[in-house]
């Protein structure tokens, strides 16, 4: 290495880092980067990092067509400079040895290597034969262009409401539990809460490894000298619990109770803040059905049904001491603390995951701990555009853009009005939510399964979906059922795939995601992708031309061109459908600004493309100002800085679910989980992530200093529950439930520290997948599947040794 | 070679901060910067993968060392190849 340029390359580290210390200290975020751009042939541009939905954003060099340096970049609000040890890693995720670099077909059991034109026409003939039994299963992964392209392609084109994503199995509780509160999702805070707040409560959410980056945020103001009293609520013992003032290990599923344990203190003490409660509040349960709006109670019949859960009653149903529920109710009652509740999985991979977050945000609404700097109520993503892509997009098989849904003949002539589209195109009926959408593709046509054709883009269901058995597997004995998947490496779903396409990842195209606290975020190209690898939107928009070469008539306009019609500078149709020209005209910005005009309706409103170019992000509803400037929201419905708030009002839901500008208070009662440990299956089982991996490990697995830090699954257990069975550290055993086996090496007293009678399995790996064995039991509102339990036994294994160490 | 750009956060013992500063300052694969209120920004320079994962967990040891936050890593000298792995599709 040429010394000069290793000392460069030194000196610029030690500068970021320089940087990085003097903002952790207090100091002003700098206006520029500290990087001479350039001076060692390095190329330097922002991206929002590839993996978890906080947001971060990094500094991406590039030097003779590859991604050489990952930075944490210091002008990005989210995270100052700082990255986690993935996201500093980010970079690594393009050059793993096996990716896909060109389209494959099966035949006769192999696949084999195909042309790009021949895949194009397979799947367009497919959707031509049979258009009804098309679905398409996209993701919190997908760009917001992809993502509306998508939707513009199923429910536009095709007239299909088909389509549903990945982020139906990670946050579709936080959207109903959201859209039932305020009538409208999304958080009204935003990540300056955690810098404001007294009180930090963790409900089932271990952000020390999850979030890392945010928790660093709030450890280091304790650092500072500032006091934060941090609560982790959880069901095992975490990083997270390290750092916490106080840990409350609740019985898994009873949250339900301590919210409503908490709710009935604020009611005894007389502490709930009456005058925000009246000003700002109704109050509501659910129907026998469950359903998205319930039906109206009044507060008297709302404190009835409180009354009962009592600090004793529920210490006796969660486990949690009595005093400790005292302590939450306490700290809730005062009017001098800011408090931050924050979720994730354990709320939403819940199988009453809407009531959950419903009863969370009625403790913060009946404390009045909402609407200033550090009293919020919000939910964090796990994808880092399930917010930007899904939920604002609306590629769920019961939405439509900007918060639209489908069963609404408004909102659908809207959107044929702006797509351009004859009226009636899209249809009342919502699709196939995403656990029905695998059912039916794993169902023999002749019995009632009657989606024929998936095509599964940015994620991977075959390693994420729970009991996989039924709702993946299944589909390898269906021999008229065909399966496309759009990826960037082998997984679990391409196993069963019959059409494989490579796809170009972050950097290697365009993009914009939109984080948990509503950034939409913008990035350039960087980087060929490799091969022939291609951009998922150019492969929704190739299929889209050949179906109107085919003469479907749903890919035409009203004024009858092609539904994905983009014009160059001088005004001439660009050909974005073949490949070569897919980059004559910025495809993202097109779709984008086609997007933006359905974002008002919903008062997420969002500034013009160029807007971001310029910026790390900005945070919805972003309104123009008087001089022409366009202005972030980072607190909704507070008069003090929501412009949509009426003057005067202070605080006003203005999508209120009971159009008086009123929030929900909802009462929920505490019910039993689907599945609960017994005689047969003793122990609880949970699954989740860890720190070094994202999700499914495809990108995070081929990054050697991950894997290398977290090479294999395993199963945690309490050394007690292991001593009686005779398991030592780091053998093999069988973890067992009623979907099946697995063989896991046990982990006593590592990373996560369960009670007894509970097991922890992480899910990123591909050879031990541990939802062969989960239950898939959904919330019934949201249809978001539960993850975190179900009953499990565990016995001695007898099969191959393992080479396993721990 | 792998350099990265690391915040290390001291203990707020002083002295044992100091213990850990002048730990830090006799390994030679370390540049050290100006010690910022607790956050000590570093440079940290290793000549494999492997070494850079052993010398962060190393970091990790150090009595007074709090936090160890990497902000920049540079991996633009090895061949990417030795760096990316494939998963094993065993079952």
């Amino acid at each position: 290495m040429n010394i000069d340029r290793r000392n460069f390359v030194k000196l610029s580290a030690l500068a970021a880092a320089s940087t990085v210390a003097g903002v952790r200290a207090g100091a002003a975020i700098p206006a520029k980067p500290d990087i001479a751009p350039g001076a060692d042939g390095v190329k330097w541009d922002k991206a929002p990092c590839r993996f978890c939905g906080t947001g971060c954003h990094v500094r991406v060099g590039v030097k003779d067509g590859k991604v050489v340096g990952i930075q944490g970049d210091q002008l990005a609000d989210v995270n100052k400079g700082l990255l986690c040890v993935k996201g500093y890693h980010v970079g690594l995720a393009l050059y793993g040895k096996d990716r896909l670099t060109t389209p494959q077909l099966r035949r006769n059991g192999k696949l084999e290597p195909i042309s790009w034109d021949e895949a194009i026409e397979i799947i367009a003939k497919r959707i031509m034969a049979a258009p009804e039994k098309f679905a398409l299963y996209g993701s919190g992964q997908w760009t917001i262009p992809e993502g509306y392209a998508g939707n513009k392609f199923m429910k536009g084109g095709l007239g299909s409401n088909m389509i549903d994503g990945n982020p139906r199995l990670c946050m579709s509780s936080a959207v109903t539990g959201y859209l039932s509160t305020y009538g409208v999702d999304e958080p009204a805070g935003c990540y300056d809460d955690l810098d404001k707040c007294d009180v930090l409560i963790l409900w089932g959410n271990n952000m020390a490894e999850m979030h890392p980056v945010l928790f660093s945020r709030v450890i280091d103001r304790r650092t500072r000298g500032e006091k934060v009293v941090v609560i982790d609520m959880s069901t095992r013992r975490t990083r997270t619990t390290e750092y916490a003032d106080h840990y409350l290990e609740f019985r898994p599923h009873s949250d339900l109770a301590i919210a409503n344990g908490i709710a009935h203190l604020l009611l005894k003490n007389g502490t709930y803040n009456r005058e925000f409660v009246e000003n700002y509040c109704n109050f509501r349960r659910d129907t026998e059905k469950p359903s998205l709006l319930g039906q109206p109670m009044t507060f008297e019949d709302y404190r009835k049904e409180i009354d009962l859960y009592t600090p004793e009653h529920v210490e006796k149903i969660s486990g949690v001491p009595a005093e400790k529920i005292r302590l939450l109710g306490e700290l809730f009652g005062r009017r001098d603390l800011r408090i931050t509740s924050t979720w994730c999985m354990g709320f939403n991979q819940h199988s009453r995951g809407t009531d959950i977050n419903r009863l969370c945000h009625g403790v913060h609404l009946l404390s009045g701990h909402f609407g200033r700097p550090g009293d919020a109520p919000t939910s964090l993503t796990g994808q880092p555009s399930a917010c930007g892509t899904v939920r604002e997009v609306g590629t769920l098989c019961h939405l439509l853009p900007g918060g639209r849904l489908v069963a609404n003949p408004e909102h659908r002539a809207d959107a044929e009005r702006f797509w351009n589209v004859p009226a009636g195109r899209i249809p009342p009926k919502p699709g196939y939510h995403t656990v029905l959408m695998f059912e039916k593709f794993c169902t023999a046509t002749d019995k009632g399964g009657d989606v024929t054709t998936l095509w599964s883009q940015v994620t991977n269901p075959g390693h994420t979906l729970p009991n996989l058995h039924k709702l993946f597997k299944a589909k390898q004995n269906l021999a008229d059922k065909f399966l496309i998947v759009s990826d960037v490496y082998p997984t679990a779903t391409t196993e069963l795939a019959d059409l494989i396409l490579p796809s170009a990842m972050w950097v290697e195209k365009n993009g914009m995601y939109g984080n948990s606290e509503r950034r939409t975020q913008q990035w350039f190209k960087m980087v060929e992708p490799p091969g022939g690898a291609r951009d998922d939107c150019w492969q929704t928009i190739a299929v889209a031309r050949k179906l109107f070469e085919l003469g479907h008539p749903g890919m035409k306009d009203k004024d009858g061109k092609f539904l994905f019609t983009f014009k160059d500078a001088a005004g001439k149709e660009a050909p974005v459908w073949e490949w070569q020209h897919y980059y004559d005209v910025n495809v993202d910005e097109a779709l984008f600004e086609e997007y933006r005009q359905f974002t008002p309706y919903k008062h997420k409103n969002l500034a013009p493309y160029t807007e971001y170019v310029k910026t790390r992000g900005m945070r919805w509803p972003v309104v123009q100002q008087a001089d022409n400037s366009w202005r972030e929201t980072k607190f909704r419905f507070s008069e003090f800085d929501d412009s949509f708030v009426k003057k005067g009002a202070e605080i006003q839901f203005y999508h209120s679910v009971t159009k008086d500008d009123k929030a929900l208070i909802w009462f929920a009662p505490y019910v039993k989980a689907a599945e609960e440990p017994d005689a047969d299956y003793p122990f609880w089982l949970c699954t989740g992530r860890v720190l070094e991996h994202w999700h499914s490990g495809t990108m995070t697995m081929r990054i050697p200093q991950l894997r290398g830090s977290m090479p294999h699954a395993y199963v945690e257990m309490n050394p007690e529950d292991a001593a009686a069975h005779g398991f030592a550290n780091g053998e093999t055993i069988l973890v067992k439930t009623r979907r099946g086996e697995l063989a896991l090496p046990v982990w006593l007293n590592g990373r996560g520290r369960p009670p007894r009678g509970s097991l922890f399995v992480p899910f990123f790996d591909q050879r031990l997948l541990v939802n062969n064995i989960t239950l898939g039991d959904t919330d019934p509102i949201s249809f978001q599947p539960d993850y975190k339990k179900c009953a499990a036994t565990v016995r001695k294994y007898n099969g191959a040794k393992t080479t396993v160490s721990l | 070679m792998i350099t990265s750009g690391i915040v290390i956060t001291l203990n707020a013992d002083a002295a044992l901060a100091r213990q850990a500063q002048a730990t830090l300052q006799a390994r030679p694969e370390l540049t050290l910067g100006e010690l910022n209120a607790r956050w000590l920004p570093v440079a940290l320079e290793a000549t494999d993968v492997g070494a850079s994962r052993d010398f962060h967990d190393w970091l990790n040891t150090v009595p007074g060392v709090d936090f160890v936050d990497v902000v920049e890593v540079n991996f633009s000298e090895p061949d990417l190849s030795l760096q990316t792995d494939e998963v094993s599709h065993e079952h």
